[in-house]
């Protein structure tokens, strides 16, 4: 299981345990060798003695020495040994119990002298150091002596002592250590306890989140630094979630709600047709298609509308000439606007241009049009414009509205919203400026409702950067079965 | 009995005026809030079935400022929602019962009746007064086990004047209840009413049921009071 905590307490542990481990290595170590130089010193002291008196005579190899000056080397029970050698392998002189080939000699300077383990004669363990040197002659007369005569010299002494002082170290530091060892994984485990409780906590307070609780939010407050990003982010998402989880919820409620009277009007025409047989007749055949017909409608049109909200739909750019476009929808509606008296002026340059999905486009601005053209009084006059503000093309909708108040601007854009608060009208759902709103949130557009002066205006807004480039899509107007 | 439906769907208002008008009810219609709030202000209905999602003004407003007003008559409250704050909401502003739309419309009449019972005080759908019992709900008149045969307008008038057995009641206000507003009744249709349904409901051995109050109206009572 990959855990943060499992990693941590790896890797705290590992990391202490070798640290621990490492220094009580490198301090025995460091111990062994100074225990080792220091007998080697002192043996090397000893072979210095010995090449102190040993002198080249004329004939021989002389060494002179008393038993009070080496006494341990001629002991019965020796700490100390010795052996001269001459170039040739021959031995000049040695401890008097030394037996032959006691030792396979090694040689270096003074400086820099060969030192090494043994076994002494009597089988304790032992140390040698061996060291070449010329000895001096003992006289005035310097006629014999011979500068190239490199007698090899290896003194060796007992190492017990040393030996029993590192295995004692050895113990120590052993038991130091593991002392150490077990000390630093409880404190490592009780610290990450400590230390990992606050996500814990954020893992059990996540475990109570499901789509029944999603008001739960993450506390903030006592927690590390390092958490507070995390729980804030998740908060925000939370929000978000949440707000899904409403709208879902809501729209599901608006869909059964929106399908009921039509449903009832359903019943209640076949009811009466089935009761009275005599009362059925043209006009409930076409009550009954018309109610079927708008059951249709009501579907379909809150499909296009989740298509658009979850951007099902694919579009392509496209740079849109808006005046031609504003052009055929004022042809098309033409015959609406005469019959209400309604006046559209149309003022934008030729050459302006929309950029973006082609049916996107359409759509928001034949729902905008249908919607100023439905709720404008009679005599009055629809204004589009469109202006440049910022590099950006800006489309404007502005008509006079007698119903609209303030409040209702926040609510426009929400699905089902009929100012008159019905929900019986044949043509008009409540959909079409939801459906404008998602198509330009998908696309990446402001759209954007202001109310002054009894004038609604409806802005619609080019993106800040181009959106990204997506297949293109199919959308149908909403407002008409 | 009159019924006021405030409905603003054209379909589903045609539906229960007919279903209602066919079951011998007198219905006025109002497709917003507006006219329907006035309409029962002015008139004095058995039962209002009042839609919620109204336009110009919704039935809860039409409810509250109905009883603001003290207009007592019993309101069915149509709508499409359902959840019980909604239905909570509703019955506490004053409305007599909730029905959740789609619904039968035999469920819608059999509601309407059960607003008549209570408004006068009778649990029964069977009426009993001496030897004659009116079944309201299949809408036939018996004189102990022989039924009666009645035409619409005079089940109406009859279960009208049993509905308020001792009451004197006026000849306009028999009219009102038993003609909707788009109806033009005809002169002295309530007296010939009267008359062929005493015909009808009393044999000359049995005594009368039906009293004239000279100059106020009529009675209906076991005893001759």
């Amino acid at each position: 299981m990959n855990s943060i905590r499992r990693r941590l307490a790896t890797g705290l542990l590992l990391g202490l345990l070798l640290l621990v481990g490492g220094g009580a290595v490198a301090l025995y170590g460091f111990m062994s060798s100074a225990l080792y130089n220091e007998l080697d010193d002192r043996l090397l002291v000893e072979a210095r003695a010995i090449t102190t008196v040993t002198k080249q005579e004329r004939t021989y190899i002389a060494v002179g020495y008393t038993d009070d000056r080496i006494v341990d080397f001629d002991d019965k029970t020796p700490t100390r040994y010795y052996q001269l050698w001459y170039p040739d392998g021959l031995t000049v002189q040695r401890s008097k119990f030394l037996p032959d080939r006691w030792i396979k000699p090694q040689f270096g300077s003074f400086e820099q002298p060969r030192a090494w383990n043994t076994k002494l004669p009597d089988g304790k363990p032992g140390r040698a150091v061996g060291v070449t040197f010329v000895p001096d002659v003992d006289s005035i007369d310097r006629r014999h002596y011979d500068p190239n005569l490199n007698l090899g010299l290896v003194v060796a002494g007992d190492r017990s002592n040393l030996e029993r002082t590192l295995s004692f170290l050895r113990v120590s530091l052993l038991g130091g250590v593991s002392t150490i060892a077990v000390a630093i994984i409880a404190l490592v485990l009780w610290v990450l306890r400590r230390s990992l409780r606050p996500l814990n906590e954020l893992a059990m307070r996540a475990a109570e989140i499901d789509s029944d609780s999603l008001s739960v939010r993450f506390p903030s407050d006592d927690l590390p630094s390092e958490l507070q990003p995390i729980t804030a982010r998740m908060n925000h998402l939370l929000d978000r979630l949440q707000g899904s989880f409403d709208r879902e919820r809501q729209f599901s409620s608006d869909v059964a709600h929106e399908l009921r009277t039509p449903v009832a009007e359903l019943r209640a025409l076949v009811e009466v047709a089935v009761k009275w047989p005599e009362q059925v007749d043209e006009q409930l055949l076409h009550d009954l298609s018309a109610v079927a017909g708008q059951m249709e409608h009501i579907v379909t049109a809150l499909l296009v509308l989740k298509r658009s909200e979850r951007h099902e739909e694919s579009s392509s750019l496209e740079r849109i000439p808006i005046r031609p476009l504003m052009k055929e929808l004022k042809r098309i509606r033409g015959r609406r606007a005469e019959q209400r008296g309604i006046n559209v002026d149309i003022a934008i340059d030729e050459g302006r241009v929309f950029e973006g999905d082609r049916s996107a486009v359409s759509t928001i601005v034949s729902n905008l049009f249908d919607n100023a053209l439905e709720y404008t009084p009679a005599g009055g006059t629809i204004e589009i414009r469109a202006q440049e503000l910022d590099g950006r093309t800006k489309l404007v909708f502005a008509n006079p509205s007698d119903d609209l108040r303030p409040g209702d601007v926040l609510r426009i854009f929400d699905r089902f919203w009929r100012k008159s608060g019905s929900r019986i009208n044949g043509e008009h759902l409540g959909l079409g400026l939801s459906l404008c709103k998602s198509l330009a949130l998908a696309n990446g557009w402001a759209l954007s409702a202001q109310l002054q002066h009894g004038v609604i205006t409806m802005t619609l807004s080019e993106a800040e950067s181009p959106p990204s480039n997506q297949a293109r899509g199919e959308f149908q107007r909403v407002g008409e079965p | 009995m009159k019924v006021l439906l405030v409905e603003d769907s054209p379909r589903l208002s045609r539906s229960i005026a007919t279903y209602l008008r066919r079951s011998n009810y007198a219905v006025d219609q109002a497709d917003n809030g507006r006219d329907g709030l006035n309409l029962a202000r002015s008139g004095d209905y058995d039962a209002i079935v009042l839609d919620i999602m109204l336009p110009e003004m919704d039935g809860l407003t039409v409810l509250d400022r109905l009883r603001e007003s003290r207009c007592d008559s019993h309101v069915l409250l149509l709508t499409a929602k359902d959840t019980v704050p909604d239905r909570v909401r509703g019955l506490d502003l004053g409305a007599d019962d909730y029905l959740v739309k789609p619904f039968a419309l035999e469920e819608l009449i059999a509601r309407i009746r059960a607003l008549f019972r209570r408004k006068h005080g009778r649990k029964q759908a069977r009426l009993s007064v001496a030897y004659l019992q009116l079944d309201t709900v299949r809408q036939v008149a018996y004189r102990g086990d022989d039924p009666v045969p009645l035409t619409p307008r005079e089940f109406a008038v009859l279960e009208y004047l049993m509905m308020r057995e001792g009451r004197v009641l006026s000849r306009s206000e028999i009219e009102d209840h038993i003609y909707d507003f788009a109806a033009e009744p005809m002169s002295n249709v309530v007296d010939s009413t009267i008359c062929s349904l005493r015909k009808k409901i009393t044999p000359p051995e049995l005594p009368p049921l039906i009293h004239t109050r000279r100059g106020v109206g009529y009675v209906f009572s076991e005893e001759r009071l």
